[in-house]
């Protein structure tokens, strides 16, 4: 038994040293990735449909479409629609592109434009805007008719706090009230209706969910899954890791014990582009949905960078070094440890023959 | 020696704008669009007219002081803990794009100016 615990041990760190050859999605010649910003989910917790937008967009171009034809924000609505949930804020990729191959797509630009009407009326961000819809679809159905209005002041007045600026949410009221006659289900997918009647069927591979068990699973599996597919991968994870690497918020499932998630893990999930070594270490590109700039998370962390003048990629860019408003981020190079300790789930696009669990 | 004076300030200013314009790009909202520059001093996109030092910023007056730590608890489901740093100074967020449409967080002040999220949550303790 020590024997082989002994020759597994072996194996694991030769592995950690040997493997892991270098991929990169976003540098490779005509890559989906070029068509594809780098995304900022704001306060939206829609991470999982961020993933799935860029999961599916990146397997349509390569096929052949000209840019992306996803809306995150679509992808949530579909989740939450197939999941019978009157809110948007939790959610899995997996579920997200189940739910936009049942259900069709609302093309990027159809959905950016009727999200746009509301964000221009109410005079707010879509995440204050969906924040309202979230907080009106889990009572509104339920009001009665002469009480419709005061209930929609009343939520409009407790989500104020929630908002800056200037919003003018009364601007919405004949939209608000309509809502009111659907289910709370029907209220989030309702909310584009004029424009998103007719969707169009995605046909992409199928997506898949693996889960290990194991830590040190955890880099091996996420190289070899890179290997195989020359795909991106949407991986979930405690974010709280960015900032802390040392930080471990997975207790992995046991014979008699379940998975547990750290409460303070700060769960996320983003696109995982690469993978090649540094300083000896198998490190993973990610790309994140925290905005283009040098994020305060990737202190001290190697990145791929991409002139905005040039266009041009610098790959082991730094904050210290690079963060002088011509370079945006595309991604960071994070350490296979930090996956290792809190990762708990991942996800892809994948017509397979055999289950993968 | 006026004569003297007088080109040298020119040439001052017209130094400062090449500067100005080399560092400068338009960034659109759905309706907003906005010129926005970098200022290497905080290390982030901000107003145009906040780098001109006679006029009055809040963008860049929020940088003459540290700002109290965020609590870790909103720092939730995967959200930008930038942007969350400028809900919670009841700042509004905005999601600007660039020419290449990627996205940015950016905090606006009560005086409409806007600053990138990134060095607002750089300057907090």
């Amino acid at each position: 038994m020590k024997v082989l615990i002994l020759i597994l041990l072996i194996a694991n760190s030769v592995w950690a040293q040997s493997d892991c050859a270098p991929v990169n999605l976003v540098t490779e010649k005509n890559s989906p990735f070029k068509h594809m910003p780098v995304y900022d989910q704001d306060g939206l917790g829609i991470c999982y449909a961020y993933a799935a937008a860029q999961l599916i967009d990146y397997e349509l171009i390569k096929k052949g479409n000209k840019g992306r034809s996803i809306h995150p924000l679509w992808g949530a609505l579909k989740y939450a629609d197939i999941k019978n949930q009157d809110n948007i804020s939790m959610g899995t990729t997996y579920h997200t592109v189940k739910a936009l191959q049942d259900q069709g797509n609302c093309p990027y630009d159809n959905f950016d434009k009727a999200m746009s009407e509301w964000t221009k009326k109410a005079n707010a961000s879509e995440a204050e805007v969906m924040g309202l819809i979230e907080k009106l679809a889990h009572v509104l159905p339920k009001v009665k008719a002469n009480e419709v209005d005061a209930f929609i002041a009343q939520t409009i007045e407790q989500h104020s706090q929630y908002c800056a600026g200037n919003p003018t949410w009364d601007q919405l009221m004949p939209e608000l009230r309509s809502l009111s006659t659907m289910t709370s289900r029907d209220m989030l997918s309702g909310l584009v209706l004029p424009v998103c009647k007719k969707t169009a069927r995605l046909s992409v591979s199928s997506p898949r969910f693996v889960n290990f068990q194991q830590d040190d699973l955890w880099p091996q599996e996420i190289n070899k899954k890179l290997d195989e597919l020359k795909a991106p991968l949407a991986i979930s994870y405690c974010a709280r890791a960015l900032y802390d690497e040392s930080f471990d918020g997975v207790d992995r499932k046991t014979e008699t014990t379940p998975l547990k998630v750290h409460p303070n893990c700060s769960e996320h999930e983003s696109m995982i582009v690469g993978k090649k070594k540094i300083g000896g270490k198998c490190h993973f590109l990610l790309r994140n949905t925290w905005g283009n700039g040098f994020h305060n998370s990737n202190q001290n962390r190697k990145c791929l960078c991409k002139s905005r003048k040039t266009g041009k990629y610098l790959d082991n860019c730094e904050e210290k070094t690079h963060n002088d408003g011509d370079n945006i981020v595309e991604g960071c190079w994070i350490d296979q440890d930090v996956f290792a300790k809190n990762a708990f789930g991942m996800s892809f696009l994948q017509d397979k023959k055999e289950p993968t669990e | 020696m006026n004569v003297i004076l007088l080109s040298f300030s020119l040439f001052v200013s017209l130094l400062s704008n090449v500067s100005l314009a080399a560092n400068c790009e338009n960034f659109k909202g759905y309706e907003l669009k906005e010129k926005l520059c970098w200022d290497q001093t905080i290390r982030g996109w901000i107003t145009a007219r906040c780098l001109d030092k006679n006029q009055k910023c809040q963008a860049k007056d929020f940088f003459l002081t540290k700002t109290d730590a965020v609590p870790l608890s909103e720092m939730k489901g995967g959200h930008n803990p930038a942007a969350m740093i400028c809900h919670h100074l009841k700042l509004e967020v905005l999601i600007l794009k660039d020419s290449q449409n990627n996205e940015q967080s950016f905090c606006r002040f009560k005086d409409q100016s806007l600053v990138d999220a990134n060095s607002v949550e750089r300057n907090v303790k």
